[in-house]
């Protein structure tokens, strides 16, 4: 006797062969519709994604970066940081920020509370004096503010500000009511920028100054990459698969959760690790909701919601390249902490706003944006997780040869790794960031190997994160190990070489030194649309 | 057909497809790799010639030019894009002799005639193309295509221009190409809509320099709030003196608010001290907020003892961007303005406490940022001291003074 037939006459007498079949004749077809519907999705999405692309690059010699990086009149930009517990690269992180190409454009670092070295090191490398400035009060600030400091002598345009822990919008807030200039810059505090990153981001807003609100950058993972006096020198593979996956996601999530909903006028996320924002616009919506997890996706549709409801014409344009490069989680830990705060957040803020789902008052973004991401993104992970479960019972109660199901389920990967292909393509053809054919050959397994296991994960972290919510569990941020992208970059020392640690290794070796830094905070990854399959 | 040889079907395809795109990426790559080592194999010898030319000094640099406009049309080709790249980054004799060589070649007319194709990247690329070589012949049709339908080609056409038609271009004669530039470029902001945008234009025109001031003033009385804005914005960044009546003019009268607040700077840009009355009325607080910050920030950068009273009021104005605006202007004016804000901040002037405030704020501010002149560090330290010792005599009979990092209430 067979262990589903024990199953069969012992637990449920005979009744669970028969609500797997119910469910398989019910929920097959849909699923494997949904299946093909969401990836056809992307593939379009992709394909708008190319000839975005390519439309930008043809324009690459027109551009007029030299000119921008030369005008004084070019719109000065406040980088705004928010850093908890950040010793591990805040040097040279704000170093590099410091550094890139702009004629005008100040960093202002809020120190979110942090209980590590990052603002003595802030301290010690810029020459920090503090100094009794009073903040305008433009955004509401939850957390108290300790103090504010500037280098000694204004040798470089840096402010420091500290204040208690009250999360990364709290801090983003403070950072807008310190920012000087017209244009705001939300970067993660270990994020790296390519030199050009705030020209090229910020010259939307040169071009069209009335209607371009907000402009969002792309955000590529920059794991096992090199880097040089706090750029990306040679970008590389990582070691480790569950980075490699999140490479190739990134990038597929650029095309379809950015350039191709840019080419539609229907960009709904701008990623908070580089997104550039008009400050009075900024204020005007009140800046970030403290009380939102995807505070980044919150704010971008909160914008939206105003900028219609106010009857203005308005643009947030996606430009593709150049970037900002951020460090992914090397551990399935910590990745899986994330996924599960991201689609919580998503589902947070996709019913905070749910009045503009389908409301034709909103346009585009009401009638097609929306809708799909709730279809495509909100739901996408508890159908992918009935067609696992529901698959080997199929199989199992004999309601399926299994040749049929393998071979259904290999049509679903195939058809989802040709989509990542694809996308590798796009990248291929248009920016090409990595030159070495072992990682393209890396790239290309990673885009097949990731559908047996990985999203098979990813689809239960989602689904248990969106579990969280509705049981109401309060939400915590989770450890990530980090070992600081801008290593080594210190204030005085722009052209070191460092290569970026493989995070897991890494974090081995630091804790056989007793540097462990497995405590600093998870907080600065974004929801990738359409990357989470 | 079953329904298991329809999904078998579905898998070689879907695994042909995967197999044809990753093949495609690769021979992208390996295309691309290819290009890159042919362009290198021939570029590369060519480069010290290149540079030879772009420093466009003596005979060797005309021979190199000379070695350059000889190759053949493959060759040629290989290297255009590496003269192009070079082209917008020198000036002087590296610049005229690569727009000859470019001459040479037929690039320069092959461009022009690209000023008129169909694909507006291609109309806009020609136009970057002859702005980049400062190419003062086709200030003309660079200007017409300010009136091109699509905006691309007109934003492109706009920044072009300020090279094209700036003193010393390549080919400018004694002909007003500046002035018909400028023309051109204001009244792009003529109508209803600008034909590019603002700062584009208002670089453009800062390109052309004081020879378009004639054009600039006179676009001060121009219908478009937009044109005489961005005037004035080019006339205190080029620093006209000349136009400083006109400025206030502006700043008392213009019916517009934005246009009087970028007069306002303007003239603080030109830092004309006849002009601190205008900007003394435009302080006013029954005028429009903007132009107050503006007029009040632009008190600070003459630099006009004349203001310190008018700025002193205003440190306890209900505006807090005007009273921060104020209490900088007072530090931007040096030793008086500093000894007002020490005195304020000491209360030895009579001041609000709004205005004690923002005076010590900036004061202390300045000091412990070390942004201040030792002898304004001084000048702090002697007014602090002074109000420590009153101080003391009055409270504590014997007190020494003290120091003024310690008057300003923080550490030293």
């Amino acid at each position: 006797m067979s262990w589903v037939d024990v199953l069969q006459l012992e637990l449920l007498g005979g009744t669970v062969r028969g609500t797997v079949a119910v469910l398989v004749q019910v929920l097959a077809l849909p699923v494997l519709l949904y299946v093909l519907a969401i990836n056809s999705s992307y593939l379009v999405l992709i394909g708008l994604a190319g000839v975005d692309m390519v439309r930008y690059l043809r324009r690459e010699r027109i551009r007029g970066v030299e000119d921008a990086s030369a005008s004084p009149l070019t719109q000065s930009v406040s980088v705004v940081m928010a850093a908890y517990n950040e010793e591990a690269g805040i040097v040279g992180s704000v170093s590099a920020m410091l550094a890139l190409r702009h004629p005008r454009h100040e960093v202002v670092v809020v120190d979110d509370g942090s209980t590590d070295a990052t603002f003595a090191l802030l301290r010690e490398a810029f020459d920090l004096v503090e100094v009794p400035r009073r903040l305008p009060d433009d955004l509401p600030v939850r957390a108290r503010i300790r103090s504010v400091h500037v280098p000694r002598g204004g040798r470089s345009p840096l402010v420091v500000v500290r204040k208690d822990n009250g999360g990364r919008a709290d801090a983003t807030n403070v950072g807008v009511n310190a920012a000087r200039h017209d244009l705001v810059c939300f970067v993660d505090a270990d994020s790296v920028l390519d030199p050009d990153a705030l020209l090229t981001v910020s010259r939307p807003f040169a071009d069209d100054p009335v209607r371009v609100v907000a402009t969002a950058g792309a955000v590529r993972a920059v794991n096992g990459s090199t880097l040089v006096g706090g750029r990306v020198a040679d970008v590389r593979m990582p070691r480790g698969w569950t980075a490699r996956f999140q490479v190739v996601e990134y990038l597929r999530a650029f095309c379809v959760g950015r350039a191709g909903w840019s080419r539609m006028q229907s960009l709904i996320l701008i990623s908070g690790a580089f997104g550039m924002y008009r400050r009075d616009v900024v204020v005007e919506v009140g800046g970030m909701d403290t009380s939102c997890i995807g505070e980044d996706f919150e704010l971008t549709l909160r914008l939206h919601r105003h900028m219609r409801r106010t009857h203005r014409e308005y643009r947030v344009v996606f430009v593709p390249e150049p970037a900002s490069w951020t460090e992914v989680p090397a551990t399935r830990t910590v990745l899986a902490r994330q996924r599960r705060r991201w689609q919580r957040g998503l589902a947070e803020t996709l019913w905070r706003h749910r009045g503009m789902i389908g409301n034709p008052r909103y346009g585009r973004i009401g009638l097609v944006a929306l809708p799909y991401f709730v279809l495509f993104e909100l739901v996408a992970p508890v159908i992918e997780l009935v067609g696992v479960v529901l698959a080997p019972l199929a199989v199992a109660f004999g309601l399926v040869p299994w040749q049929a199901a393998a071979a259904l389920a290999l049509l679903c990967f195939g058809y989802a790794a040709m989509v990542t292909v694809a996308a590798l393509l796009v990248e291929e053809v248009s920016f090409h960031r990595s030159q070495r054919w072992r990682d393209l050959g890396r790239g290309l397994v990673a885009a097949v190997l990731e559908n047996f296991g990985h999203r098979q994960l990813t689809a239960l972290w989602r689904v248990q994160g969106l579990w969280s919510l509705l049981r109401g569990q309060r939400q915590v941020w989770g450890a990530m190990d980090r070992q600081g992208l801008a290593a080594g970059g210190a204030a005085s020392a722009g052209t070191d070489v460092v290569v970026l640690p493989e995070t897991r290794g890494a974090l081995r070796a630091s804790r056989a030194d007793g540097t462990d830094r497995a405590d600093r905070t998870d907080r600065t990854d974004r929801p990738l649309a359409g990357a989470g399959r | 057909m079953t329904f298991f040889a329809v999904v078998v079907l579905g898998l070689v395809l879907v695994s042909a497809l995967v197999l044809a795109l990753a093949v495609s990426i690769a021979a992208v790559r390996g295309l691309r790799a290819r290009r890159e080592a042919h362009r290198r194999a021939v570029a590369e010898p060519l480069r010290p010639l290149l540079l030879e030319v772009a420093v466009g000094e003596g005979e060797d640099a005309e021979a190199a030019a000379d070695t350059l406009a000889a190759l053949d049309t493959a060759a040629w080709r290989t290297v255009e894009p590496a003269v192009l790249a070079v082209l917008g980054k020198v000036r002087g004799d590296g610049q005229r002799l690569l727009v000859e060589l470019l001459a040479v070649r037929g690039v320069i007319t092959r461009e022009r005639g690209r000023l008129h194709a169909r694909g507006a990247v291609r109309r806009a690329a020609a136009a970057e193309l002859l702005g980049a070589a400062a190419y003062a012949p086709a200030v003309p049709e660079l200007a017409a295509l300010l009136h091109d339908g699509d905006p691309e080609v007109r934003l492109v056409a706009a920044r072009a221009l300020g090279r094209a038609g700036a003193p010393g271009a390549v080919g400018m004669d004694a002909g007003d190409g500046v002035g018909q530039a400028a023309s051109a470029l204001l009244a792009a902001l003529a109508g209803q809509q600008p034909a590019a945008p603002p700062d584009v234009v208002a670089r453009s025109l800062m390109l052309l320099g004081a020879p378009a001031a004639g054009a600039l003033r006179a676009a001060l009385g121009a219908p478009s709030a937009l044109e005489r804005l961005t005037a004035a914005e080019v006339l205190g960044r080029l620093g006209v003196a000349a136009a400083s009546r006109d400025l206030e003019e502006i700043v008392l009268r213009d019916p517009s608010d934005v246009v009087r607040a970028r007069a306002a700077t303007a003239l603080g840009r030109i830092g004309a001290p006849l002009a601190v009355s205008a900007l003394r009325a435009a302080t006013s607080p029954t005028g429009a907020a903007a132009v107050r910050r503006a007029a009040v920030v632009a008190l600070g950068e003459v630099g006009d003892p004349v203001a310190l009273r008018c700025l002193w009021s205003l440190l306890d104005d209900g505006d807090a961007h005007v009273a921060d605006g104020a209490a900088s202007a007072l530090l931007a004016l040096g030793a008086p303005g500093v000894r007002v804000l020490a005195e304020v901040a000491s209360q030895e002037q009579d001041g609000s406490p709004g205005a004690v405030a923002r005076a010590h704020e900036v004061v202390a501010c300045a000091v412990l940022a070390e942004v201040l002149p030792p002898l304004l560090v001084d000048e702090v330290d002697r007014v602090r001291r002074a109000a420590a010792t009153r101080a003391a005599v009055v409270s504590v009979p014997g007190a020494g003074p003290a120091t003024g990092a310690e008057l300003l209430g923080v550490g030293a």
